[in-house]
């Protein structure tokens, strides 16, 4: 929390006090009107009863009735312009904000990306951080501002009676600050408990709607529910004294203000009676006390979300500080690649590596097929090629697992001197190419997909890379072309359209090795195989590798490559994943 | 009384919404008129407190009278003061007390409706987006029910109190205020209309800006991988400036109402207090200014403001009331009633050793067109089916038929002799609760104790592995190590299926993707499950093949081979 207050005061710098100012002027405005007013109807009472009664009194009439119109007016002025400005300030600040912390998760290794939700990255993305826009609008500006008032009122009211002024502004500061201290000190727990028992009866809903294949079958789906009742109960009890320790607050404010002008009322009227100040003045003074309480009034509904926003700035602060303290790590960087040796031993998601090591190496103007059945570690290969930290974690730190956990090693060697930890990711990514098993699709338009990630990329290449892909007639069919929106909200496309879009976007790269996991999923044989030949000039010269669940019918009838130039590792060799022989009957 | 003039975009929709919340409002209505109630008498306190203070104040202006002759008013004037403060209290007391009943009352029709709801169903929205509308959307109904509803009666109850009170004292002036009061509503109409229309236009851009960031943020491994970080950073960067730029065209619209609000109300106080002021001076002669005086004068002067205050506060909850409705709309939609039945026995069920036989005649699955030809089967305790067929061939189907998630095209399925009897499901993906082991396990098998608990999970090996002999059961899943693979997860799964079976037992893949410890553990789950039961299993693992008592193979359908 106090790391945001911090970052708003310290960024804003003019915008506040601008964004202040206009807020006083709003404030006062309001204030002087109906002070003015007062004092106004008064007066002309007083001099109209003085000159019914015979009296010649000059009495100007026009000063005080073009004040009034001012106030009225800067009053309506200044909220508009006031509350747009504030409004203005901290979207701005917020939206910076996000920027920085979605530059903070690329920053992240994918399992810390992976152990919070996508959902919930959204969640701190968007509602979280707007969430702190109260920090300025609720918890900075109203206060300061309701304090500036009270002094200069007081200020102004000491020229008429100065032991007045000091005593109410004393007590009405006095009421600000207390009302404040007790708004947060009473409602801050209950706010971050009911904004965290929220968040966990999320997760009691999800877990139980995810359970309801097996809950209903077993009919305990209601037995089940009592976990989200009880959370939510002890939510409505955490929401109930927030709300019932506010209204209390509210009220013992509004009695005390309440009382204070009960005891003006009298102060001023006997000043009255003893001549000390005028009629006029006495009822000015009543309603500037008037004006100020509704400004005081506000304090405990601005302050009680003040447990939900440090829930929400404890959120985001963690993120936010890992931001700022990422160690810049220098990486070797490498330019030519000329061949990959991969030594596995004991993985866990590799079966066959628990058995026996999996070596094999890549070089120039090969391509390995690795055949293996779901399951059997394909991807896991993959994702050591690329050099993600995923893979290397080996499933369980159970120490009855230390032993086996000890000989498992990963090594991968390029160029037989580097290993790839050492290689700068970025510049590792940016040699690489790698077809997911899953298609991915951006929310975006067809050539954005396409051209993701290249700067200086053509039309015309596109459209071949298109073509290669047997995509140019349907693309080209495509009311707005390349600019039709795919993804979410966008028009829906096969899995097979998918697959080959994903294909297409790696062809418009020149990278040194290739990695294609089950590059035909959802494509039907035979397009699968004029694909593959289309694809031939791209695959040669470079490293591939392939990862398919059987030997694929396009390689076998390739036929544009010898089988001396590429490893074909057959079933029953030690890189196929697929002997697992268990035995059901014992 | 603006909710009335407002033409809502797309009624239809919107009625079935206003339909629901006045449901539930009905269900509240006596704390809700109590509050109201509340907030009338604090408002005839209001016009007293005043009435009685500028007595005294002209008394003691005027008439140079000593305060202290006016005990009596300065009484009442405390007793208004202090009645006030505590009726607001109750008006809080109440309307929050009906708030917290509709939100339970809600959430409850939500829990009831997911009881009756098939699996397969639910399936179709993301359990995400139904917490979020479980948690979320329902808490954006406090406002709409705690302060919308109430002060909605009020803004028209106290300005008429109000009106009343200056009538009295001077015709003119309530008649000027009776006719800028309905031009507030009207200019607000305006507004909020341009409002609509402005939120309708960014609420379809809004989602895809968050659908944005979803995207990009679940995507964040490939678009490093392709090199475009600096690209994505850039997409961010300016969605994120279009965010705030339809956030501010919004707030500018919603600023503008309450602006045109406080015009009103500053330009009528402004113009009271020059007539009233010009009256009492002499100025003005014609109407009703000769019977102003300072005590009247005053006192219209004092109650200006709060006659237009309850209009400025329902104005400052108007957003509660869209955004309950946008809610209400949404929950309307996902409560539309199913088709789907639950069984009616008592949960746990106590026969579950009881033997069965499953009869299966002429049974067509399918969702519209059928997907196989009838099936007719008996099937007898100790008898392990195995379906396979290739993937969209409809095993999965074919099972959720069996287990009555799914209604049948025609034919049926049924126990025999006990017809109650359950049958139970284990899906492909192992349902795994973030709780602790003891947890996971009872919330499938109520009736287990702990013995029973450590004895089964020793079963599936899962006793060492995952630390319950040193941590015991109430370990955290996952917390001795780095979560659960899926041969864990899946072991985990059978581990609840030992605890309490049901004659007959479903299961989809309950092998694939798994490995070699966990395959093998399962197997001899499954055999030690099979000897009085009937299991069910959807899979293409040879060695189930090759052990089942009976093989079926889904027919190839011609459709599902199109792509």
């Amino acid at each position: 929390m106090k790391y945001w207050f911090n970052l708003i005061t310290k960024s804003q710098g003019k915008r506040l006090y601008i964004g202040i100012f206009w807020a006083f002027v709003t404030a006062l405005s309001g204030v002087a009107l109906l002070m003015l007013s007062g004092w106004f109807i008064t007066a002309t009472a007083l001099t109209g009863l003085a000159i019914s009664a015979g009296l010649v009194v000059v009495f100007d009439m026009y000063m005080p009735g073009s004040g009034i119109r001012f106030f009225a007016l800067s009053r309506t002025v200044g909220r508009y312009v006031e509350r747009i400005y504030n409004h203005d300030s901290i979207l701005r600040l917020i939206s910076t904000y996000r920027l920085t912390l979605f530059k903070g998760l690329t920053n992240l290794s994918s399992k810390q990306l992976r152990a919070t939700s996508d959902s919930e990255w959204l969640g701190k993305l968007t509602s979280d951080l707007d969430a702190l826009d109260t920090i300025l609008l609720s918890y900075i500006i109203p206060p300061i501002v309701a304090a500036l008032s009270i002094i200069t009122l007081s200020l102004f009211l000491s020229f008429f009676w100065f032991d007045l002024a000091l005593y109410l502004g004393g007590a009405l500061l006095l009421c600000l600050f207390a009302s404040i201290r007790i708004t947060i000190k009473r409602t801050k727990q209950f706010g971050s408990l009911s904004a965290s028992l929220l968040n966990a009866c999320r997760s009691d809903v999800i877990e139980h709607l995810q359970g309801a294949y097996e809950l209903q079958s077993h009919d305990l789906m209601q037995d089940h529910e009592q976990q989200i009742l009880t959370t939510l109960d002890d939510f409505y009890r955490a929401q109930n004294t927030l709300n019932t320790s506010v209204a209390n607050i509210q009220l013992l404010l509004d009695l005390v203000l309440g009382l204070i002008i009960m005891a003006l009322i009298c102060a001023t009227l006997m000043a009255v009676n003893s001549g000390l100040i005028s009629g006029g003045i006495a009822i000015m003074i009543v309603m500037m006390f008037l004006g100020l309480s509704e400004l005081l009034q506000m304090v405990p509904s601005q302050f009680n979300r003040w447990g939900n926003t440090s829930f929400s700035a404890n959120r985001l602060t963690s993120l936010a500080e890992s931001v700022a303290s990422k160690p810049v790590i220098t990486k070797t960087i490498i330019d030519d690649i000329n061949n990959i040796d991969i030594e596995i031993y004991a993985n866990k998601r590799i079966a066959v590596s628990q058995h026996s090591p999996l070596v094999f190496s890549l070089a120039k103007n090969t391509l390995v097929n690795l055949q293996g059945r779901s399951g059997s570690g394909k991807s896991t290969v993959a994702q050591l090629l690329i050099g993600s930290e995923q893979a290397n974690d080996t499933g369980s730190d159970d120490p009855s697992n230390l032993s086996i956990n000890n000989l498992a090693t990963n090594n991968i060697t390029i160029n037989k001197q580097l290993k790839i930890e050492d290689i700068s990711r970025p510049h590792w990514y940016g040699n690489l190419v790698y077809l997911e098993q899953k298609n991915v699709v951006l929310a975006g338009t067809l050539g954005y997909n396409l051209s993701i990630g290249l700067a200086d990329v053509t039309e015309d290449d596109i459209w071949k890379a298109l073509k290669l892909v047997e995509l140019f007639d349907w693309a080209n069919a495509l009311p707005q072309g390349l600019n039709t929106w795919l993804g979410e909200a966008g028009s829906k496309i096969s899995g097979g359209q998918a697959r080959r879009i994903s294909l297409a976007r790696l062809l418009l790269r020149n990278p040194q090795l290739i990695i294609l996991d089950e590059p035909f999923n959802g494509v039907d044989e035979k397009m699968a195989e004029r694909i593959w030949q289309n694809i031939q000039p791209w695959l040669r010269a470079k490293m591939s590798v392939l990862l398919t669940h059987e030997r694929p019918g396009y390689l076998i009838k390739e036929s544009h490559l010898s089988t001396q130039e590429y490893t074909q590792i057959d079933t029953g060799s030690e890189t196929d994943f697929s002997i697992t022989e268990v035995c059901l009957n014992e | 009384m603006i909710s009335h003039l407002v033409k809502q975009p797309g009624s239809s929709k919107q009625l079935t919404g206003r339909l629901f919340l006045n449901q539930y409002i009905a269900q509240e209505k006596t704390a809700l008129r109590a509050s109201v109630i509340a907030g009338a008498l604090s408002t005839l306190l209001l016009i007293f407190q005043w009435v009685s203070f500028v007595y005294i104040a002209q008394d003691v202006i005027v008439n140079k009278q000593p305060l202290s002759s006016q005990l009596i008013l300065l009484t009442v004037l405390l007793g208004c003061i202090i009645g006030r403060v505590f009726l607001t209290r109750l008006q809080t007391l109440f309307s929050q007390k009906a708030s917290l009943n509709i939100r339970k009352s809600i959430r409850n029709t939500m829990l009831a409706h997911w009881r009756s709801s098939s699996p397969v169903a639910l399936k179709n929205t993301s359990s995400g987006a139904f917490a979020s509308q479980f948690i979320e959307e329902v808490e954006a109904m406090d406002g709409y029910f705690s302060k919308y509803w109430p002060q909605q009666a009020l803004a028209i109850i106290s300005p008429l109190l109000i009106l009343s009170a200056i009538a009295v004292f001077n015709w003119l002036c309530a008649l000027l205020l009776l006719i800028s009061a309905p031009l507030i509503p009207l200019f607000m109409i305006l507004v909020g209309m341009g409002a609509e229309s402005l939120n309708q236009k960014y609420s379809t851009l809004r989602q895809r800006l968050a659908g944005h960031f979803l995207d990009r943020v679940s995507n964040l491994s490939n678009i490093l991988l392709l090199g475009a970080k600096d690209e994505i950073f850039e997409e961010v960067e300016y969605n994120s400036e279009r965010y705030r730029h339809v956030i501010m065209k919004t707030l500018k619209v919603a600023f503008l109402s309450s602006t045109v609000l406080e015009f009103f109300t500053s330009v009528a106080i402004a113009s009271l207090a020059i007539y009233i002021g010009f009256s009492l001076y002499g100025a003005i002669t014609w109407g009703p200014a000769d019977s102003l005086s300072l005590f009247s004068g005053l006192t219209i002067l004092i109650l200006a403001p709060e006659f237009f205050q309850p209009l400025r506060t329902l104005s400052q909850y108007y957003h509660d009331r869209a955004s309950a409705l946008g809610a209400a709309n949404n929950l309307v939609e996902s409560l539309t009633p199913q088709t789907f039945t639950p069984k009616q026995n008592p949960p746990a069920c106590a026969d579950a050793q009881e033997q069965q036989q499953l009869v299966i005649e002429d049974l067509v699955v399918g969702f519209d067109t059928p997907l196989s030809p009838p099936l007719n089967l008996t099937i007898n305790p100790g008898t392990m089916v195995v379906i396979s067929g290739d993937s969209g061939s409809g095993k999965t189907t074919l099972l959720n038929t069996i287990a009555n998630f799914i209604p049948a095209l025609g034919g049926s399925v049924k126990l025999k002799p006990n017809s109650h009897s359950s049958i139970a499901y284990l899906p492909q993906k192992p349902w795994i609760k973030n709780n602790s082991i003891y947890e996971n396990l009872k919330s499938l098998a109520p009736l287990s104790s702990k013995s029973e608990m450590e004895n089964a999970l020793d079963q599936l090996g899962l006793l060492d592995e995952l630390g319950v002999n040193r941590f015991g059961l109430e370990t955290l899943v996952g917390e001795h190590g780095q979560g659960l693979s899926g041969g864990q997860m899946q072991r985990m799964a059978f581990t609840r299926i030992l605890l309490n079976p049901s004659p007959v037992i479903i299961f989809d893949e309950p092998t694939a993707q798994l490995d070699l410890k966990s395959r093998q553990l399962i197997y001899k789950a499954l055999t030690a499950l099979k000897s009085k039961r009937i299991l069910l299993i959807a899979s293409h693992d040879p060695l189930l093949i090759d052990v089942c008592d009976l093989h079926l193979t889904m027919p190839i359908n011609a459709k599902n081979n199109a792509y």
